[in-house]
């Protein structure tokens, strides 16, 4: 890792546990002047304290605004009911579609928007190592941290192998038939392969004792501190302070 | 004391018709170099498994026999006993990672986590045999991004840092370059150095005679040599199983073909011919 | 549950969710009108059975939640698919073309039944970019939000899911005895080669 910004050197599971109660509250909230006005806001803020302000902003855009805006249109255009917001020539606008086209897209941004920011903001192998601590099998672990290296090696051997393949006369352009029959030869060859190295994998990890039951240990320093502590107990305080005023005032 | 005995083993693999390997027994004194050859596909690879427990535990087929390590039936032993025991290395350099780490560093002080040591002693040891084996160059580098011979060594550092008596190699050279070939031979000879039993499956004479103390020759599931070295790797007939025999044992036995000389001995390694030649000169 | 896996099946996953991945990509730079993405979960499914085929399809979608969390939920859907198919698989749905295409259908089914509804209430009818054209183009047409979005279901995933149970057998038909044997339902594919 470079150097980490403020958020990032907070323990993983503390901002799983923030990022869970603003994702919550969004929803409980359901106004979507909440989500839109303060929850997004929010986010971009700690983003931009994080120093990451521009490739957060382009991440959650990309990741949500076609859904969204296919949302607006769907719910915009065919909401069964009548009051009628805007008319262009033969399109209708309704109010209520759009109204609950702004709420759900408001909590999809809250949601979406959190997981992002903490994706952005966690090493995904200190996030592991805290569940792991937590009781999390090192299985689990494995399979996880071993995933994220497999897909770019896997996506870089298929553009080798769709090269090779086109080098050897096998069409990748065409009707859409060719283009099917292309698929089989460029992802086969990696599967069969992949599986047959599963055995000598085997023998790999039994050789780095990864069956070995016994408490693991892990070269990251991974600690709770103090301000973990803090910011849990504050978030968990203000979130029963809002659970109360929603519901018993 | 022996480190790892074999006695009468037999495996068969599950779909052949035939077994790989025929009541096969012996066995390896502690601090002993053992190399075996024979020709691809007699078995020898198969024996490793076999010594490492993976064949009957992870292979399945039909096994029968025994073996022991440290004089313990290694049925009895659990995975973790088994993997601090013996150490084990075999040719393909890209399977050897374990695919989750981002440094040489952590990529070898993986077992250690895995034995769940102290973090202390874990950083300790990982450099201690990262500098053993001339690797801090290599330290920060992603395991992925290294050339076969330096994978090669990585995998070596990873196994060896969990410091096992007994270590398994199986054709460590065969996939890499000559300088790489060297670099590896550099670390056996710093294992054998350090006394430990090793068992070395390797096609490369040459450097068999140089180190080890004993050759098992393997052919047709059984063996057929089993013996000293300088026994075995000057005998002619080893080269009819398949099994070449160093140069200097070659130059020796042409010499006395040719020659109405006869040697005191057929030489297997360039030290021994310059005596055996002395004094024709 | 993680701990009873045996060190095959956890190799496993790690290559079926790649597959996913890169079957999705492929579909990209071919430039074809179909998903292809859960192939590696129907493999997993295929060759250890409906847990492994559960862990392929969770993680996937939860990999790729970190990038697009929109697709976190459709989690469900990629789990319902291994487990479908491992259940099949347990009871030799990959073993002959005519199995497959039974287990086939059985993933497109679950498919329609835990993608539709998904995408209504949690999404407003909403899946994707191209797919929402053709709901838009059923609701236009007048049809209730339910129907609109499940004719579009039918109209993506039919020839998609067919065509990755295909595949998976496919593959497996590929796959060495021996390695296969390794696998926990292996076995049932070997005996089929050799008889």
């Amino acid at each position: 890792m470079n150097k980490k910004g403020v958020i990032s050197r907070i323990y993983p599971l503390t901002k799983l546990v923030v990022v869970l109660i603003i994702a919550l509250t969004a929803i409980i909230w359901g106004d979507y002047q909440f989500g839109y006005f303060i929850v997004v806001p929010l986010l971009i803020f700690l983003a931009f304290l994080e120093g990451k302000f521009v490739s957060y902003t382009k991440k959650m855009i990309g990741a949500m605004i076609i859904m969204c805006t296919f949302i607006f249109i769907i719910k915009g255009l065919f909401d069964p009911s009548d009051q009628i917001l805007w008319n262009f020539a033969f399109i209708s606008v309704k109010k209520a579609g759009i109204e609950s086209a702004l709420r759900l897209t408001s909590i999809i941004f809250a949601l979406g928007g959190s997981i992002l920011l903490f994706f952005e903001t966690t090493d995904l192998e200190d996030l592991m190592i805290a569940l792991q601590k937590m009781g999390m099998s090192h299985v689990s672990t494995f399979i996880f941290l071993s995933t994220l290296q497999m897909i770019p090696q896997f996506a870089q051997k298929s553009k080798v192998i769709m090269q090779a393949q086109r080098a050897r006369g096998i069409e990748t352009e065409g009707n859409i038939l060719i283009r099917i029959k292309a698929f089989f030869p460029t992802l086969t060859p990696l599967i069969i392969s992949s599986i047959s190295d599963i055995e000598d994998k085997v023998v790999t990890m039994e050789a780095r004792a990864f069956s070995v039951e016994v408490k693991k240990t892990y070269m990251q320093i991974l600690d709770i501190k103090l301000l973990d502590y803090i910011i849990i107990f504050s978030s968990l305080i203000l979130f029963v302070i809002f659970l109360v005023w929603r519901y018993l005032i | 004391m022996k480190a790892l005995e074999v006695r009468n083993v037999t495996y068969k693999y599950p779909i052949a018709r035939t077994n790989v390997l025929e009541n096969i027994s012996f066995s390896v004194n502690k601090g002993e170099f053992v190399a075996i050859v024979g020709k691809n596909g007699c078995g020898k690879t198969t024996l490793c498994n076999i010594l490492r427990g993976f064949i009957p535990s992870f292979h399945q087929g039909k096994f029968a026999g025994t073996v022991l390590i440290n004089e313990k039936n290694i049925k009895q032993m659990s995975m973790g006993e088994i993997a601090v025991a013996i150490g084990f290395v075999f040719q393909n350099p890209f399977i050897q990672v374990s695919g989750i780490k981002h440094s040489v560093f952590n990529e070898v002080a993986y077992g250690l986590e895995n034995l769940g040591i102290d973090r202390e002693e874990m950083i300790g040891r990982t450099e201690q045999i990262l500098k053993d084996l001339k690797m801090n160059d290599l330290r920060d580098k992603h395991p992925v991004e290294l050339s076969g011979g330096q994978r090669q060594r990585v995998a070596l550092a990873s196994v060896l840092v969990m410091d096992p008596d007994i270590l398994i190699i199986d054709e460590p050279t065969s996939q890499l370059d000559p300088q790489s070939t060297e670099k590896v031979f550099e670390i056996i000879r710093l294992l054998k150095e350090r006394n430990k039993t090793i068992i070395l499956v390797e096609h490369k004479i040459d450097l068999i005679s140089e180190y080890a103390d004993r050759v098992i020759l393997i052919d047709d599931k059984r063996i057929v040599f089993d013996d000293l070295t300088q026994k075995v790797l000057v005998n002619k007939k080893v080269l009819s199983y398949g099994v070449n025999l160093p140069q200097v044992a070659k130059l020796g036995i042409k010499f006395e073909e040719q020659t109405d000389f006869r040697l005191d001995y057929i030489p297997s390694v360039l030290t021994d011919a310059i005596n055996v030649f002395k004094k024709y000169v | 549950m993680m701990k009873k896996l045996g060190m095959v099946t956890i190799l496993l996953i790690p290559i079926c969710i790649a597959i996913n991945f890169v079957g999705g990509q492929i579909v990209t730079v071919l430039k074809l009108p179909l998903y292809l993405d859960v192939i590696g979960t129907i493999l997993a499914a295929a060759l250890t059975g409906p847990i492994g085929g559960a862990i392929v399809g969770l993680v996937t979608n939860l990999i790729l939640g970190i990038t697009n969390p929109v697709l976190i939920p459709f989690a469900l859907v990629n789990v319902a698919v291994g487990v479908v198919a491992g259940l099949a698989a347990q009871r030799g749905g990959f073993k002959t073309i005519k199995g497959t295409a039974i287990t086939s259908i059985a993933i497109w089914a679950i498919v329609q039944i835990t993608a539709v509804p998904m995408t209504v209430i949690l999404f407003g009818g909403v899946a994707g970019g191209g797919a929402s054209v053709i709901t838009g183009f059923f609701l236009a047409a007048g049809k209730g939000i339910w129907e609109a979005v499940f004719s579009q279901s039918i109209i993506v995933e039919t020839v998609d899911k067919i065509i990755s149970t295909f595949i998976a057998y496919f593959i497996i038909k590929r796959i060495g005895a021996s390695t296969l044997l390794k696998f926990s339902l292996g076995p049932k594919y070997v005996d089929e080669a050799t008889e």
